[in-house]
């Protein structure tokens, strides 16, 4: 993986995400987590998401709900000051489709931070 | 804003550990939670089951104290129950007494990834077992499309 300014670079079509994550029912997820919480934590530039549990989140409830919950919260506002956007508080949101819709949370977190690479 | 994130940690933790004991209050026998549709959305839209599923079956029978059971339906059952109730008394201790227990081995990425690959593994081996022993149409019946 290469690190851009301290950021490791994680660039990925949601698309791709999404059907990565059926394909491997589910598996896929599960990596995706481990690496979202990695460039999470540089750009916060301390650890708000641990690995282990970006492992168990990647499939199990309620961990995936507090997981979205903490990108919506503490991941995305610190990825906004870093593109010099106005800081959005995206948790509920996060929260709830990471309950019903694990996979197009991602999705939607995948596309932002692609906005880092752009 | 320290404290705030605990506290969803903490109800997060509680919210998974008390969950089981709901439904045993409910369906005592947890006949209904072995019969009925899962919740799980890859499972409902594809009948297939998903690196989670089994986990609450597996915590219902774990609070039943059927141990083998409890395996049975998901390896990271006991596991996970252990884990969540050993943080969720760290994490309470530590907002009590305002002071911050670092569990290091939840910031190890070896850790993480070890945990990752045995679940991988037990998952992909119960796919492949499950897609084995179930026809199409068996398949088809544990989603919403039967």
């Amino acid at each position: 993986m290469q690190i851009i300014d301290n950021i490791p670079e994680f660039k990925r079509d949601p698309l791709v995400v999404l059907l990565l994550g059926f394909i491997t029912c589910g598996l896929y997820l599960i990596y995706w987590n481990l690496q979202a919480a990695k460039v999470f934590n540089a750009l916060n530039g301390r650890e708000i998401l641990s690995p282990v549990v970006a492992v168990f989140a990647g499939c199990i409830w309620p961990v995936n709900m507090y997981f979205f919950f903490i990108i919506g919260r503490d991941g995305l506002p610190a990825l906004d000051q870093r593109l010099g956007i106005p800081e959005r508080d995206q948790s509920i949101l996060l929260m709830l489709l990471g309950f019903f819709f694990p996979m197009i949370a991602a999705m939607i977190v995948q596309s932002e931070i692609n906005k880092l690479y752009n | 804003m320290e404290s705030r994130r605990e506290i969803v940690a903490i109800t997060a933790l509680l919210l998974f550990l008390l969950m089981p004991l709901v439904i045993l209050l409910f369906d005592p026998g947890a006949d209904h939670l072995q019969s009925s549709q899962s919740f799980c959305p890859f499972k409902m839209l594809t009948g297939l089951p998903c690196p989670g599923c089994g986990m609450v079956k597996s915590m219902v029978s774990l609070y039943r104290g059927a141990w083998m059971e409890s395996l049975e339906f998901h390896l990271f059952g006991p596991v996970l129950v252990l884990f969540f109730t050993s943080t969720l008394v760290v994490k309470i201790v530590g907002l009590i007494r305002k002071k911050d227990f670092p569990c290091r081995w939840l910031y190890n990425p070896r850790v993480a990834w070890s945990v990752a690959i045995i679940l991988g593994i037990w998952h992909l081996t119960r796919l492949v077992s499950f897609i084995l022993t179930h026809n199409l149409e068996q398949i088809l019946k544990e989603s919403i499309w039967s």
